[in-house]
């Protein structure tokens, strides 16, 4: 026979009411802090959770980045738009200067509006995203084509001022930005493969309309000058307006377009890579969860059997404290 | 001819005191119900002999005290210190580990080493995208402060929590010495009292076996009861703590020399304790090495001893990965370590000059400068010697241990405070001496460091080496201290149970029960009466032999 001694009592009770109380006080903590493993020894996949944080936190990185860089791109293919649209018109000056029905005064009228458009030009090639110059490369805190340099030959008035592509260092640098684990995306084009075409163009047609001799062979646009005399140079000056036609093809067909379509397979890109962030995050939130996150319902139903158990344990401890030999003695 | 009258009235006389003597003690188990260690007592009673061999007929002489029995079982006993031992050593560990649990915690909702890390590198590829920023560079600068912060704070913490290991074993050892010496004095009082032909000495032998078990709480042992009623008591390598009426005391030392083996590794700086005996008072090479005994056994000063780290003279390293706090302060500080090679070498970029001593820098700030030597990270030693010896900025000396000042991870700190000063640019130029630096709109040097964060090293400090990312060496030792506490609650649980199944059983045979003590005391009291009534009819009887004259 099993002598139950006064000290087996007290001990089986505290250590029954201290168990059911751990439990409840475990429960109640997973009902209002919402997580069921807090620390490392909670779960055996501590280190699963932990990593799936950290992947949060850098899909969280990913996707501030991306999104920057959507707009980035949306924002140089506008401009693309926009020298498209100046180039079809500089296309049509040109093609209607070219007419020798335009005597040299009208051709020199026509000048201005070149003039204004390759300004137009420039503001779009120094345009600035975010306080930086986008096609400056990493030199992309001043513009990146100035007036620094002037023509061998100066001219007067516009035709005087000379845009060219800043050549100092980093101006040709292209930065790639980590947009996932396994995707760079590059954010910018070298400003002078896009826009030296048209601008070249657009120079050599303004100094030519305005009466001054370009000749691509001494250096584009960079040519003799010298004044056309008319009206004996009429044909050259004709001559010269039409050859900037093939610039501003070439400006238009390769150089624009093709970025248009580099910026609009990086764009597609970007959305895939989205979508793969998008899901990853959600997936890994899940994931997370379904490990971490307490379950309510679940832990609903632990708490309330937990409570009925200390209930239950404290009842029992009542009732056999209260028996005592001596009340029938 | 008998006198039968006189016989009933000695008997009855001699059934009361017998009655009392048991009432008495009944009494006193009573009384102790509460008191811990009171082993209950039951009072032998036995028939009082016959004063000689006699031709007539003998009714017996009633009855009288043979001995008060202390119902105790040594085994029982011995169970229960070896439970305790146990309980008190998982339960000690158990504690440390859940106070160094939160400093990894899982939520993300406390800045961990984990998190930090990531935002840090979060950073370098936010300040990759758009090198110029201003804000970014001191988002990188204030995640690089988080960074170095939350290394430092952490391995501090962990360091905190060794040197209060250290200290509890301390006093742990003050109160085993105070009780190994009351226990030689209780031997002493035992054997006197025994000795003298006495019964057993019942109170002190109580007192003892409580202290034994208290003893058991601290530290591991073996005890053995002699003859004479005294115990002796022996480690495990048989170093007699208490022999008859002496005891030894042991020492808490921290001086180098008195030890045998390695030196653990003090996260903290300075020198750990040692636990001693000293044979000669005072001269270091009469001093006995008795930790790695008490490290193999349990009781708290076992627990906290495993948990601290202990000497080993197989030991070379500064950190061995023994002892939970020293494997992962080894973890943190392997990553601190990383943290200042790797960053600091991809952050000064390619060394332009490697014909020359010293690191020529070929990155650019803001400013077109270079950065400062000491890289992206720095360290602080107060120290006589420098870390640092050819001025590079890395710790030289990284890979040859230095007893207790290798703790980086207590002394880095981020070297830059400057957005400006921040280095994300690369040096164009491709030797010597360093030239024309990228403008700010480069990023390359940013780039250079992002990729770091998927790089695979080999994280190695002491005993431990793990190759793999810095995430993955975090969540390494998330995992490590994750199964260390839960083995710690796993074991802390078993040993809970067994020692409460131990004590349950010494109880069953010990412990007083009221239910028992007042049925026998009804059965006792009844006695009595009845031998008090025994007087009564005695006397009736000789009044009636009195009224025959």
């Amino acid at each position: 026979m099993t002598r139950i001694s006064e000290n087996q009592k007290g001990r089986t009770l505290i250590d029954s009411i201290a168990k059911n109380r751990e439990l409840f006080n475990k429960f109640s903590n997973e009902i209002s802090s919402g997580y069921r493993v807090v620390n490392p020894g909670d779960s055996k996949q501590s280190a699963t959770i932990s990593l799936f944080r950290q992947t949060l936190e850098r899909v969280e990185g990913y996707g501030s980045r991306l999104a920057n860089v959507q707009s980035s791109l949306a924002f140089q293919d506008d401009i693309m738009l926009q020298v498209n649209d100046l180039m079809i018109r500089a296309k049509e000056i040109a093609t209607q200067a070219a007419n020798e029905s335009n005597g040299s005064e009208t051709r020199a009228q026509m000048s201005a509006e070149v003039f204004q458009m390759r300004d137009h030009l420039i503001q779009l090639a120094n345009s600035r995203y975010q306080g930086r110059y986008i096609y400056g490369g990493a030199d992309d805190d001043d513009p990146p084509y100035d007036t620094t340099t002037a023509f061998t030959f100066p001219a007067s008035g516009d035709a005087a001022t000379r845009y060219v592509f800043d050549a100092e260092l980093g101006t040709s640098t292209t930065r790639t930005v980590k947009v996932t684990d396994d995707l760079s995306i590059t954010t910018n084009t070298v400003g002078s493969t896009l826009f030296d075409n048209a601008l070249y163009g657009l120079e050599r047609l303004g100094r030519s309309l305005a009466g001054f001799a370009t000749n691509p062979a001494v250096g584009a646009p960079d040519g003799s000058g010298d004044a056309y005399t008319f009206p004996g140079q009429l044909t050259q000056q004709t001559t010269d307006i039409q050859a900037t036609l093939a610039l501003f093809d070439t400006a238009r067909e390769s150089d624009i377009m093709q970025e248009r379509v580099d910026i609009g397979g990086r764009m597609r890109r970007l959305d895939t890579a989205s979508a793969i962030l998008e899901l990853n995050k959600a997936s890994t939130t899940d994931a997370l969860a379904s490990l971490q996150d307490a379950d309510i319902a679940e832990s609903a139903t632990n708490l309330t059997q937990a409570q009925t158990a200390l209930e239950a344990s404290m009842t029992v401890s009542l009732r056999i404290l209260n028996i005592s030999i001596l009340d029938y003695l | 001819m008998v006198n039968f009258s006189a016989k009933i009235l000695n008997n009855a006389v001699a059934g009361m005191r017998a009655q009392q003597a048991v009432i008495a003690n009944t009494g006193n188990n009573i009384a102790n119900v509460s008191t811990p260690g009171y082993a209950r007592r039951t009072v032998e009673l036995q028939t009082r002999a016959s004063g000689s061999a006699s031709a007539f007929i003998d009714v017996g002489n009633g009855v009288e005290v043979g001995a008060i029995r202390r119902l105790s079982d040594a085994f029982i006993e011995k169970a229960l210190r070896e439970t305790g031992s146990d309980k008190f050593s998982y339960s000690v560990q158990k504690e440390f580990l859940s106070r160094l649990e939160p400093l990894f915690s899982l939520t993300g909702e406390r800045a961990t080493i984990g998190s930090t890390l990531t935002a840090f590198f979060t950073s370098v590829e936010d300040l990759a995208a758009n090198p110029a920023s201003l804000e970014l560079r001191a988002n990188l600068i204030a995640r690089g402060e988080d960074l170095t912060n939350s290394i430092s704070q952490t391995f501090k913490q962990v360091a905190a929590l060794q040197q209060e290991a250290d200290s509890r074993i301390a006093t742990d050892i003050g109160v085993v010495n105070s009780i190994t010496s009351q226990i030689a004095s209780l031997n002493s009082s035992i054997k006197q009292y025994e000795a003298a032909g006495n019964a057993t000495d019942n109170d002190n032998r109580d007192h003892r076996d409580t202290l034994l078990q208290q003893l058991a709480e601290k530290i591991s042992f073996n005890s053995v009861e002699q003859s004479d009623g005294a115990v002796s008591i022996f480690l495990a390598n048989g170093f007699t703590l208490v022999n008859g009426q002496t005891s030894r005391a042991l020492e808490v030392t921290s001086t180098p020399s008195f030890v045998a083996g390695t030196q653990p590794p003090s996260l903290s700086g300075g020198i750990l304790s040692s636990i001693v005996y000293d044979y000669d008072a005072g001269a270091g090479s009469s001093h006995f090495d008795l930790t790695q005994v008490i490290k193999s056994g349990g009781g708290s000063v076992g627990g906290l001893l495993q948990l601290r780290g202990f000497n080993d003279s197989a030991n070379t390293s500064s950190f061995e990965a023994d002892g939970a706090l020293v494997a992962v302060a080894s973890r943190i500080e392997a990553v601190a370590r990383q943290l200042l090679t790797q960053i600091n070498t991809t952050y000064l970029g390619p060394d332009r000059d490697a014909g020359t001593v010293g690191h020529q820098p070929s990155s650019g700030d803001l400013n077109g400068n270079n950065p400062s030597v000491f890289g992206l990270f720095t360290f602080e030693y107060n120290g006589a010697a420098s870390r640092d010896v050819n001025g590079d900025g890395l710790p030289n000396d990284l890979a040859s241990a230095v007893l207790g000042i290798d703790n980086f991870s207590s002394i880095m700190q981020l070297t830059i405070s400057d957005p400006t000063a921040v280095a994300a640019a690369r040096d164009a130029s491709t030797g010597p001496p360093a030239a024309a630096v990228y403008p700010p709109g480069d990023g390359q040097n940013m780039d250079a460091l992002s990729a770091l964060s998927t790089t695979s090293m080999t994280f190695t400090v002491g005993s431990y080496s793990l190759t793999g990312t810095f995430d993955q060496i975090y969540n390494e030792t998330v995992s490590h201290i994750g199964n260390a506490a839960s083995a710690a609650d796993i074991n802390a649980a078993v040993a809970e149970d067994r020692y409460a199944a131990a004590a349950n059983r010494r109880d069953e045979t010990s412990a007083v029960s009221l239910d028992e003590e007042f049925t026998n005391l009804i059965k006792y009291q009844k006695a009595f009466q009845a031998s008090a009534r025994m007087i009564r009819i005695a006397s009736d009887l000789l009044d009636e032999m009195v009224r025959l004259i």
